[in-house]
């Protein structure tokens, strides 16, 4: 089997200098001791190591823009609060994620979630049952936001487009009034 | 002599070429002769040269010259040299004044008329300074041969017997019942496997034994006045209850009711209210722990009375207050560890068999039974770099606790040696085993089937009486490893003792942001405190083992008696004074002053000359004004900074620079050859503390259009002090019309000189955007300084 050998001349210096920007500068405070790795939730059900992402960050290796387990983790903080080095865990992959989806990797259900927000205004838009339990409890069957408020969606629709958010995450405007 | 008196010689040093290939010298001798007071003005190719000196000491003895300037290379180069061609033609050596036209301008500068120029701004200052100086004379104060050690542990106990081998009396104050620290709890040490108490017990009876000893336990060290060679210490010694003549028989102990957390078993177990420490405990006699003893707390109980039969307690027995006088102080105050309570992840106190390695310590010696049923382990993890080398501050240290790796490693192998069958797993960060023999030990380690996992823990979940859920990553795998055991041992990081910042307030000395003894020099002077007769030794100053306690106590002894074994030391003049007419005894002074230099009687505050070190922190924070520095005195550097700001080029920038590393600094900028705008001039202080705002005014009244202070990294004037210092000073300047931004400050060390060829430039360009002082605010500030401010000429 053929082993993979990291250049050490062709890291993706950008990637550090990204990192920095996004206020996350002391990864580079990491001695990947493996205790946000262990603390991790997400890792006990998933392949998701953050040990190893910080590493590939610091390594400056752009696979990890690509990588899968960039999605997995669910921002719980558990590795943060735990970190003997405060290192920035979860910033560090929002930012991750942020360079990720500029590069057009964007994991699919990460990408379903931003299109509810820009169609409804909600990541989790209302549904049937969540109507009757209101109802039911005598308030208006919509609550008193983007769902109640088209004028309030029509101006979040226009913040998405002119920031070009609905562009880095494909989102197609057909069907939409 | 007054100022109006003085007959000034000049000399000027072409330094073969260094000085006058860039400074036109003849030129600055012709403007120099011409400035008050100036007898003599000369230039020679090498003045420091047998004929040079030879030239001053004639000017000296036939043409009246009682005020000499030279100007040449750095003062930090013949400073002495010169001041001793003044003391071999009869003139006091303070009378001197040097101008560093080589380190400071010849070689930082190419253009030779901004150097001239610059040069000729140097020596005017030095002239009208050196009108000003006032004869002085060191002083040769003998020592007191005695010297305190606060601390009992292995670094006290060591120091405290190479000291009294030597012949000199020692006074060993400890605060527990018993000396011994921490050592004595251990079972055996690394990486010999030495008991540890059967190496440690006959030092601790021969230090009780020797006739130089003088040991005071359940002891404190209340106050401490007086200067180096000459300390006045307060030890109070705190009652024990119980007379010398106990027999330490234990009767007592057998019928007290009283039970309390022993101190020594790291609250594993349970002492009496009447006690001793441990069977080794020197003193031997018995204690009487007041806090929780019946007859104090409730007016109950004396049952020990009835069973001593020594008849030694005597619940009379009064707080005791001991003056002693020492000439050298020694701190060995040890260490204290991180509470793991901190780290909620690790439930320490959830489980009686989650416990520290100095718990597992005394498990240890009580035969390797487990807190919860005294029945050997099975499995065991050991929990390294617990509030150690962590950048969250709320929870532990950034530095490594050094004793970690190695004392898990010696537990595993003991462990193994006495319960076969025991599977100890250490899950560690990264094993540091640097030093004599410990890599091979950790070889041994590995031969002895203990299980090493690359992994801190993330968690310690108990699950029930014998079970613990232990959760790590082991990091070579990538994968997360999960264990049960039936004991966990956290190895919990290293803090200087809880009394270690109060006592260093009480000895003047400092510590350094992680609260150990800072020393006087990391390298060259390890074991001397910033304060001089005041030394440290052991954990007092880092974490550290055993080995590297002892070598440390033995270095400290050697330093000790290398200061007291002067006889006599010499006090520098250049010591600050207190006007008694001005001084309104606010107090002020007392407070800021770094080394404890002021005492105050009743009515008045005087400085100890042989405790001030001279820094001149205190002067500009007088608010009477009533305090002076000798040999930088008010009239001497207003003069100096007149002198200096009278002519050159603008915008002109005055920086006044320490004396020790920030002056050494810029000094190495010029051995480097490396430059700054000609349009800054450097006045050496001895701490940037000396300048206050009248100083910053003046130089602004008197033609500068900047100000910078350099300090020197790690002095008294600390980086703080120095920032809080200047940004008081910044909101002043508002008031007299002063942009805030033409002040700045910096701390540098001596190799660090950019910083000072970086602020120069930056302040320089600054200047040039914002002009030079409106002469409508310098006339002003003119009027307002000049009325008080300026030196007679």
């Amino acid at each position: 089997m053929k082993q993979e050998i990291i250049a050490l001349g062709e890291i993706n210096e950008k990637l550090l200098k990204e990192l920095k920007k996004a206020g996350v500068a002391n990864i580079v405070f990491c001695v990947q001791c493996g205790t946000c790795s262990a603390s991790c939730p997400s890792g006990r059900v998933t392949a998701f190591r953050t040990r190893q992402l910080i590493r590939k960050a610091l390594m400056g290796l752009s696979e990890v823009l690509k990588s899968d387990e960039l999605w997995l983790c669910t921002t719980c903080y558990t590795c943060l609060e735990r970190c003997p080095r405060k290192v920035e865990t979860v910033p560090a992959i929002i930012a991750l994620r942020n360079m990720a989806v500029e590069s057009g990797n964007i994991n699919p259900r990460h990408r379903d979630i931003a299109h509810m927000f820009i169609r409804y205004g909600h990541a989790v838009p209302i549904n049937e049952e969540n109507v009757k339990k209101r109802e039911s409890l005598g308030l208006p069957a919509v609550p008193p936001t983007t769902h109640s408020f088209k004028q309030a969606l029509e101006e979040l629709q226009t913040l998405v487009k002119k920031s070009g958010f609905d562009k880095k995450v494909d989102f197609g405007w057909e069907g939409q009034k | 002599m007054t100022a109006t008196d003085a007959q000034i010689g000049v000399y000027i040093c072409h330094c073969g070429g260094n000085i006058s290939d860039t400074v036109d010298v003849e030129k600055v001798r012709q403007e120099i002769s011409k400035l008050q007071g100036v007898i003599v003005a000369k230039t020679y190719e090498y003045v420091c040269s047998d004929p040079g000196q030879e030239m001053i000491v004639k000017g000296i003895r036939e043409e009246g010259l009682n005020r000499i300037v030279v100007a040449s290379c750095s003062p930090r180069m013949h400073l002495d040299t010169f001041r001793r061609t003044l003391q071999s033609a009869g003139l006091n050596p303070y009378f001197l004044e040097m101008a560093n036209i080589r380190e400071q301008c010849s070689w930082i500068h190419n253009d030779k008329e901004a150097a001239t120029s610059k040069a000729i701004d140097l020596i005017r200052g030095a002239v009208e300074r050196v009108r000003h100086h006032k004869p002085l004379e060191p002083k040769r104060i003998a020592i007191n041969r005695n010297v305190l050690v606060i601390g009992g542990g292995i670094a006290g106990i060591i120091t405290s017997i190479e000291l009294a081998d030597k012949g000199y009396k020692v006074y060993l104050v400890e605060k527990s019942p018993s000396i011994g620290g921490h050592m004595a709890q251990l079972s055996k040490t690394f990486p010999t496997l030495d008991c540890s108490s059967c190496i440690l017990t006959p030092k601790m009876v021969y230090a009780s034994q020797h006739s130089n000893i003088k040991i005071f336990s359940l002891a404190e060290v209340t106050a401490i006045e007086g200067s180096p060679g000459n300390y006045r210490v307060l030890v109070t010694k705190h009652p024990r209850y119980i007379e010398d003549n106990c027999l330490a028989c234990g009767e007592c102990t057998k019928y007290c009711p009283v039970k309390v957390p022993c101190e020594f078993e790291a609250g594993l177990s349970h002492r009496k209210a009447i006690y001793t420490p441990f069977k080794q405990a020197v003193p031997r006699t018995y204690v009487i722990d007041k806090d929780h003893c019946l007859h104090f707390t409730k007016g109950v109980c004396r049952v020990c009375e009835r069973f001593c039969k020594a008849k030694a307690i005597n619940f009379n027995q009064k707080d005791e207050v001991i003056e002693l006088e020492v000439g050298a102080i020694v701190a060995c105050t040890g260490f204290d560890q991180i509470d793991p309570h901190k780290f909620e992840e690790y439930s320490y106190g959830l489980h009686p068999n989650i416990i520290t390695n100095l718990q597992f310590e005394r498990v240890m010696v009580g035969g390797f039974g487990k807190p919860s049923d005294g029945k050997p382990p099975k499995k065991v993890a050991f929990v390294l770099c617990v509030g150690s080398r962590t950048l969250d501050e709320n929870k532990g240290v950034k530095y490594c606790c050094k004793i970690g790796c190695m004392a898990a490693i010696k537990q595993a192998i003991l462990l193994q040696k006495a319960v076969p069958d025991v599977d100890p797993w250490i899950f560690y960060t990264d094993i540091r085993a640097d030093g004599k023999g410990y890599e091979e030990f950790y070889m041994t380690a590995q031969e002895h089937n203990v299980h090493f996992v690359r992994g801190r823990v993330a968690e310690i979940t108990p699950i029930n009486k014998d079970e613990i859920l232990v959760r790590a990553e082991d990091t070579f795998f990538g994968k997360v490893v999960e264990g049960v055991f039936d004991l966990v041992i956290l190895s919990t990081g290293i803090i200087p003792s809880q009394d270690t910042g109060e006592l260093a307030k009480k000895l003047g000395i400092q510590v350094g942001g992680d609260g150990f003894i800072l020393e006087r020099h990391y390298k060259l002077r390890p074991v001397d405190s910033q304060r001089e007769g005041v030394f440290a030794a052991g954990c007092a100053i880092s974490p550290k083992d055993v080995r590297e306690t002892t070598l440390e106590a033995m270095a400290t002894a050697s330093r000790v008696a290398t200061f007291l074994g002067q006889g006599e030391i010499s006090v520098s003049p250049e010591v600050a004074y207190v006007s008694a007419e001005k001084c309104d005894n606010c107090g002020i002074c007392i407070d800021i002053c770094p080394v404890k230099a002021f005492e105050s009687s009743s009515e008045k505050v005087s400085v100890n000359p042989l405790s001030c070190v001279g820094c001149g922190i205190c002067v500009p924070k007088c608010p009477k004004q009533a305090i002076d520095l000798n040999h930088c005195t008010e009239e001497q550097l207003l003069a100096q900074i007149h002198g200096v700001c009278e002519g050159g080029i603008h915008p002109k920038i005055i920086a006044f620079v320490e004396k020790n590393t920030a002056y050494a600094s810029a000094d190495l900028a010029g051995q480097s050859r490396a430059s700054y705008p000609p349009n800054v001039e450097m006045i050496m202080v001895p701490t940037t503390g000396r300048i206050g705002l009248k100083h910053v005014l003046n130089a602004f009244a008197a033609g500068a259009d900047g100000v910078i202070c350099i300090e020197g990294h790690g002095g008294v004037f600390t980086e703080d002090a120095l920032r809080e210092h200047v940004d008081e000073m910044k909101k002043e300047l508002r008031k007299y019309g002063i942009e805030p931004l033409r002040l700045l400050s910096i701390s540098t060390t001596i190799p660090q000189y950019d910083k000072i060829l970086n602020v120069s430039a930056t302040l320089t360009e600054r200047l040039r955007k914002l002009g030079t002082l409106s002469e409508d605010v310098r006339a002003k500030l003119k009027a307002e300084t000049s009325s008080l401010e300026v030196p007679q000429k």
